[in-house]
């Protein structure tokens, strides 16, 4: 048995001994068969002695067992990790941010407390998944939608506080934008609720997000100040009809007006789904252009000459590209727009957003099919389900597909910085990381398009693998951490990262002499003196731990 | 560097396990009921005719079978979820890894573990290299010269219905191990292309 590091054996041996007596011996994990399971599946430091690992683990199933856990940490300072269903995979998974620490595994919390069709809204504890929800739902027979992010097997809390998104409606594809009211016990084992619920009695927890005075809910989110016990999220109303639109655009630079009249008509409501960006010119499948191409045998290889002409416009002509998109029919840039709602307005929309794109010259439009919903089995067959609220484990029928692979892939991690909503943008971002990859000898990356979960900016997303070699990960940890910094002096920040680069990612945010770190560290020395909350989560570590 | 969608492309291939204390998986005697528990369900995947041969084997056997077709979402959600939820049951399969990846960190949440791994993959020339650990390191019995694993697809379904899980955590702990035993085997007959990509033999209990 270890104990966590700064813990005598004793100590710690005590701690247990009582908090057994909290919440059962059977739910104290101390062996390595079972804090085994909490090593992060997609850990960048496998086989090496940096590798966060846990020392043990706690199964609690109440609040007031949460506490009571919390109260013995602060007696003989143990620090704790919370985690949902522990399915952050590529930004962390289970393991601590802290190695050492022990996990307080909230997923045996898993009470659906409310879901609420008339207010769409629910409240649910942390160890509630998406498909949890989903079926309660369908069970009961609701009129709402869970927006769930893909794959759906993780917590509805654990996702929002880290700040994961989905597909549906931009007000519901924010997790955390999309909550209404906290549980929290602080570090000092007091519960705390946040917006209507702090006034008891109030029938408007679930309503009425903010509450009175400082709307504090943030601070709760990619930090460690707190462990949730309880978040409501406002639900999707099943809309009685969903309808896709494609604008097909036909040269590179029509990007540059494609961009506002989307930001327009997503900021002015017209169009709420998530927009699907692609290019078949340059090979960039939309999202269900590739589940479906994964899903099917190998794709044909692309005609030879397309590619010399891709490799043409990526150093900067892309005319003869166009004259190919012509001649074969292939757009440069198509974006589908999707609209949810009753079957008249829907089409309305998108004949509004016609009208609009329809200002670029040559732009063309294919109308999608109009679904009323909720889908049929068949419909079911051909649609990417997140955006229809529905839960999958699909992306993870995507296999290997070489059958030799000396340095099979072990996961990945996320690279994911917010870049500016414009073509501007998107073209810098493309040109600075491909002489990155070219520069730190990463495979070539091809022309990119930024994902559009958020209303108002852009993700960029890239895959590093994870591999089994130790060697490997060590040059691309390297080298994450240089595309940290290199995003950084282009004012791009990372929206969320695995524990492993979390002290990067805060370091950058480092305006006036980093005052937003230390504020958290301010706050985190007022509210956890002991520290005993995820140290070192998102960069914010405590005194006893903080580096000089 | 590979954009998301990309990248996925790329792929969750095999894991090979860290190190852990090792244990030998003890031999099959085929005479003790309780270290061979009945198999609730096989998994195998109809893209892939090694994983159909496996599936018929085990319904020889009188194991009902799942198919999927790389996606576990309908087998875990429809009929696993509900199933655990009463019970520990036993299930067995040869799937891409994807499948793999997934039923075994679901099984987790029912304190189930993956007992055995098997890793099949197509060498450059031609024959296949089978990589087992765990229970069923009694693979090693049907092995008895360059033919044995002619018929390896059944071959591993026989074995894996004849597992010995007596000592699940030693089970357990070779196959987080990694301590492999390697095997080759020709080329299947009349499926000189097949193989396309790895695929997993497992067993979790």
């Amino acid at each position: 048995m270890r104990a966590p590091p700064g813990v005598s054996s004793s100590d710690f041996a005590e701690a247990l001994r009582q908090i057994e007596q909290v919440i059962g011996k059977q739910w104290v994990f101390t062996s390595d068969e079972d804090v085994d399971l909490y090593r992060d599946a997609f850990s960048p430091f496998i086989g090496e002695p940096e590798e966060r690992v846990a020392s043990a683990a706690f199964a609690p199933d109440a609040v007031e067992q949460v506490q009571a856990i919390v109260r013995v940490a602060n007696r003989y300072k143990i620090p704790l990790y919370p985690i949902s269903t522990g399915r952050n995979l590529g930004y962390g998974g289970s393991a601590p941010a802290y190695s050492g620490s022990v996990v307080l595994d909230l997923k045996r919390m898993n009470r659906i407390l409310e879901v609420n069709e008339d207010n769409a809204s629910c409240l649910v504890e942390p160890g509630v998944s998406y498909f949890d929800l989903y079926r309660y739902v369908q069970e009961h027979g609701l009129k709402v939608w869970v927006d769930v992010p893909d794959p759906g097997w993780g917590s509805l809390i654990g996702n929002a506080l880290d700040r994961g998104g989905g597909y549906t409606r931009a007000q519901f594809r924010n997790h955390f934008d999309a909550h209404c009211g906290l549980e929290i016990v602080l570090p000092n084992g007091e519960l705390m609720r946040t917006g209507m619920g702090a006034l008891p009695g109030a029938k408007t927890w679930q309503q009425y997000k903010s509450g009175f005075g400082p709307w504090i809910d943030g601070m709760f989110s990619q930090s460690n100040f707190g462990i949730i016990t309880k978040m409501g999220f406002w639900l999707m109303p099943e809309p009685e009809a969903y309808l896709s639109g494609t604008v097909l655009a036909a040269k590179r630079d029509d990007l540059y007006r494609l961009i506002p009249i989307l930001n327009h008509l997503e900021n002015s409501g017209v169009t709420s789904g998530m927009p699907d960006l692609a290019s078949p010119l340059l090979g960039i499948l939309s999202i269900e252009e590739y589940a479906k191409a994964m899903a099917d045998k190998p794709q044909p290889a692309p005609d030879p000459q397309l590619l010399a002409l891709r490799d043409k416009a990526e150093a900067g002509q892309q005319a003869e590209l166009e004259a190919y998109g012509a001649r074969k029919g292939l757009a440069y840039w198509t974006f589908k727009l999707k609209f949810y709602g009753p079957a008249n307005v829907v089409a309305a929309q998108w004949a509004h957003c016609k009208e609009k794109f329809g200002a670029i010259p040559g732009v063309k439009f294919q109308d999608g099919e109009l679904m009323r919903l909720p889908l049929t089995a068949e419909q079911r067959l051909n649609v990417h389900w997140p955006e229809f609220g529905i839960p999958t484990l699909n992306m993870y029928s995507i296999g290997a597909r070489s059958s030799t692979n000396p340095n099979p892939t072990h996961g990945h991690m996320w690279f994911s910085p917010i870049i500016p909503r414009n073509a501007e943008a998107v073209f810098e971002a493309n040109r600075v990381f491909a002489a990155a990859a070219r520069e730190f000898e990463l495979p070539i990356l091809r022309f990119s398009l930024p994902s559009t979960y958020w209303e108002r900016a852009f993700i960029f997303i890239f895959g590093f693998p994870v591999t089994t070699d130790v060697a490997t990960n060590r040059k691309n940890r390297a080298t994450f951490y240089k595309l940290i910094d290199l995003a950084a002096q282009h004012g791009w920040g990372e929206y969320r990262t695995a524990p492993a680069y979390q002290d990067a990612v805060m370091n950058v945010y480092s305006f006036n002499n980093h005052a937003l770190r230390r504020f958290h560290e301010t706050v985190k020395d007022a509210l956890d003196p002991n520290g005993i909350i995820s140290p070192g989560r998102y960069g914010i570590w405590p005194k006893h731990l903080r580096k000089t | 560097m590979l954009d998301r969608r990309g990248f996925i492309e790329a792929g969750l291939a095999a894991s090979i396990a860290v190190a852990l204390g090792a244990s030998e998986a003890r031999r099959v005697n085929g005479e003790d009921a309780a270290a061979h528990p009945a198999l609730y369900a096989a998994v195998l995947d109809r893209r892939f005719p090694e994983s159909r041969e496996f599936g018929r084997a085990l319904e020889r056997l009188g194991v009902g079978t799942r198919v999927i077709e790389g996606d576990v979402t309908k087998l875990w959600y429809q009929e696993l979820h509900r199933r655990w939820q009463q019970g520990a049951a036993v299930i067995a399969g040869l799937t891409t890894y994807g499948p793999l990846f997934c039923l075994e960190r679901l099984s987790w949440d029912h304190r189930l573990r993956l007992v055995y791994r098997g890793t099949h993959a197509r060498l450059a020339d031609g024959r296949i290299e089978h990589r087992v650990c765990g229970a069923t390191r009694s693979f090693s019995v049907v092995h008895e010269g360059a033919d044995s694993l002619a018929r390896w697809p059944a071959q591993v379904a026989e074995a894996l219905a004849r597992s010995d899980v007596r000592d699940r955590t030693a089970a357990w702990r070779a196959v987080r191990l990694g301590q492999e035993d390697r095997y080759l085997s020709p080329p299947l007959p009349r499926q000189a292309a097949a193989l396309s990509e790895p695929l997993y033999s497992w067993l979790i209990a």
